[in-house]
C-alpha cells in the first residue's frame, strides 16, 4: 500500500515540475507529459485501480494549474489510465517493452481525449497541426522518458507494488 | 686523526698565524697568486657540486610540489568552480539587464501606459493550450482582460486573475483573437491563434494589398487592446479566386516559448 502522503507529495512535485521546469526541456518541439508518464507507471506498478486514482488526483492538480476547460486533464488522464489498464490485463505482465508500449498508447489516448474535450468545451484547436505538431511528437517525447520515469517510480514506490 | 697535545697546540698556533698572515697580506695583494691557484684548482669542483646541488634541489622541489599538487589542484578547481558560478551569475544578470532595459525602453516610448512588470513562473501543462502564469495578481491591481506585452510586442491578455498570480492566454492559443491592421495598407482583420503554427490574420479581403514583411499592429477595435501595439510581421500571403478572404500567416514579434519577463498594461482602456 502506497502512503497517500508520499503519493500526494510526489504528484504535487510532478505537477509543479510539469508547469515550471519541463517547458524548458522540449523534445521534438513539445513538452514531455511527465504527469501522464507517472500515471502510466503507477498503473503498471500498482495496478489499474491505483493508476486510475493517480490519474484523477494528478489530473486535478494539472487542471488547477491550467487555463484549459475544467477537468480536461483529469478526464484525459483517467481515460489514458483505463486504456493502460486494458492493455495491461490483456498482455503478459513480464514484458520489458510494456513501459514503452504503454507510454505510446497512453500519450495517444491522453492527447486525443484532451483534444476532443477542448473542441466540446468551445476551445477550438486545429486538428491537423495538433496531430502533426503536438500529438505525434508528444508520443515520441514521452516514449523517450518512459523508462526513466518507470524506473524512478519503481524505485520510489516499487516496494509497495508487491 | 690522533695527535699528541703539543702537536695539536702547534697546529692551532700555525693556523692562527696563517690566518693572521692572510689577513695582513690580502689587502696588499701578496696573497693573490695563492688565491688564483686555489680558485683554479677548486673551480671544477665548485661547478660539479653546484650542478649536483642544483639538480638535487630541483628534484626535491619537484617532489615537494608533487606532494602539494593535489591541494593545489583542488584550490585551482575551487577557483575555476567559483569563477564559473560567478560567470553564470553575471551572464544571467546581463540577460536580465538586457530584458529590463528593453522593457524600460518600451515604457519610455509609451508614457501613457501604466504598466506593471511580472515574471513568468509557469506554463500550461498541456501541449494543446498556450497559457502562462505570471507572479502578479489582483493584489497588485491586475484584472482579467488586461493586455500583456514585452518590448517586442503583444503577448496576450490575462484570462484569469488570482490574488497573487494571473494566467495569461497567449496570442497563439487557438481561442485567442485580436483585432488587427496592416501598418502599410491599413487593411483590418482579426489575428487568431493557430497553436503550434503561430498566428493567422483572417478576414482581410482579397482586394487588399498585403505583402510578406508587412507589420501587423493592434487596431484597437472592439476594445481590450490599445491601438498600435506590434503583433508581428506578415510571413506569407495566400490568394485564391474561390476564397473571399486572404490566407495570411503572421510571424509573432514575441517568442512565446522563451518568455521570462512581461509587462501588464493596467490602464489599457484609458491610455489611448
Amino acid at each position: 500500500m502506497v502512503s497517500p502522503y508520499l503519493a500526494a507529495a510526489w504528484l504535487i512535485l510532478i505537477a509543479t515540475l510539469q508547469t515550471s521546469a519541463m517547458p524548458w526541456l522540449r523534445v521534438a518541439g513539445v513538452v514531455p507529459d511527465v504527469m501522464l508518464l507517472v500515471v502510466i507507471s503507477a498503473s503498471l506498478l500498482l495496478g489499474s485501480r491505483s493508476g486510475f486514482i493517480w490519474a484523477l488526483a494528478g489530473g486535478m492538480l494539472l487542471d488547477l494549474l491550467s487555463g484549459g476547460p475544467t477537468a480536461a486533464a483529469s478526464i484525459s488522464l483517467a481515460v489514458a489510465a483505463l486504456a493502460i489498464g486494458l492493455l495491461r490485463s490483456n498482455l503478459p505482465q513480464d514484458m520489458s517493452w510494456m513501459p514503452l508500449a504503454s507510454s505510446a498508447l497512453g500519450t495517444a489516448v491522453y492527447q486525443v481525449s484532451y483534444w476532443v474535450i477542448l473542441q466540446l468545451a468551445g476551445h477550438p484547436s486545429p486538428w491537423l497541426p495538433s496531430l502533426l505538431q503536438v500529438i505525434l511528437p508528444g508520443i515520441m517525447a514521452n516514449s523517450l522518458l518512459a523508462y526513466p520515469t518507470f524506473w524512478t517510480m519503481r524505485r520510489v514506490f516499487g516496494h509497495s507494488a508487491g | 686523526m690522533r695527535m699528541r697535545p703539543d702537536r695539536q697546540t702547534a697546529l692551532v698556533i700555525l693556523l692562527l698565524l696563517a690566518l693572521l698572515a692572510g689577513a695582513v697580506l690580502r689587502p696588499t695583494g701578496y696573497l693573490k697568486p695563492v688565491e688564483d691557484f686555489a680558485s683554479t684548482i677548486l673551480a671544477p669542483l665548485q661547478y660539479g657540486f653546484s650542478w649536483i646541488t642544483s639538480r638535487v634541489t630541483q628534484v626535491l622541489d619537484t617532489v615537494r610540489q608533487l606532494r602539494a599538487m593535489p591541494a593545489h589542484i583542488k584550490e585551482l578547481q575551487d577557483t575555476v568552480d567559483r569563477l564559473m558560478i560567478e560567470n553564470v551569475r553575471l551572464r544571467e544578470a546581463e540577460v536580465d539587464n538586457a530584458n529590463l532595459r528593453e522593457l524600460l525602453q518600451f515604457k519610455l516610448v509609451n508614457p501613457t501606459y501604466e504598466m506593471l512588470a511580472a515574471e513568468v513562473i509557469g506554463r500550461d501543462p498541456s501541449n494543446l493550450l498556450y497559457f502562462i502564469t505570471i507572479d502578479r495578481g489582483t493584489n497588485d491591481g491586475l484584472a482579467e482582460g488586461m493586455p500583456v506585452v514585452t518590448a517586442r510586442g503583444l503577448v496576450g491578455r490575462i484570462s484569469t486573475a488570482f490574488p497573487r498570480t494571473a494566467r495569461v492566454m497567449l496570442l497563439n492559443d487557438p481561442a485567442s483573437s485580436v483585432s488587427a491592421l496592416i501598418q502599410s495598407s491599413r487593411a483590418t482583420g482579426v489575428i487568431q491563434g493557430e497553436g503550434p503554427d503561430g498566428l493567422a490574420l483572417r478576414y482581410v479581403e482579397q482586394s487588399e494589398a498585403v505583402e510578406a514583411g508587412d507589420i501587423v499592429l493592434t487596431s484597437g477595435l472592439g476594445g481590450g487592446y490599445p491601438k498600435r501595439l506590434v503583433i508581428g510581421q506578415v510571413d506569407s500571403v495566400g490568394r485564391s479566386d474561390v476564397e473571399m478572404f486572404l490566407e495570411i500567416s503572421v510571424q509573432s514579434a514575441v517568442e512565446f516559448s522563451r518568455l521570462e519577463t512581461v509587462l501588464v498594461i493596467i490602464n489599457a482602456d484609458t491610455a489611448d
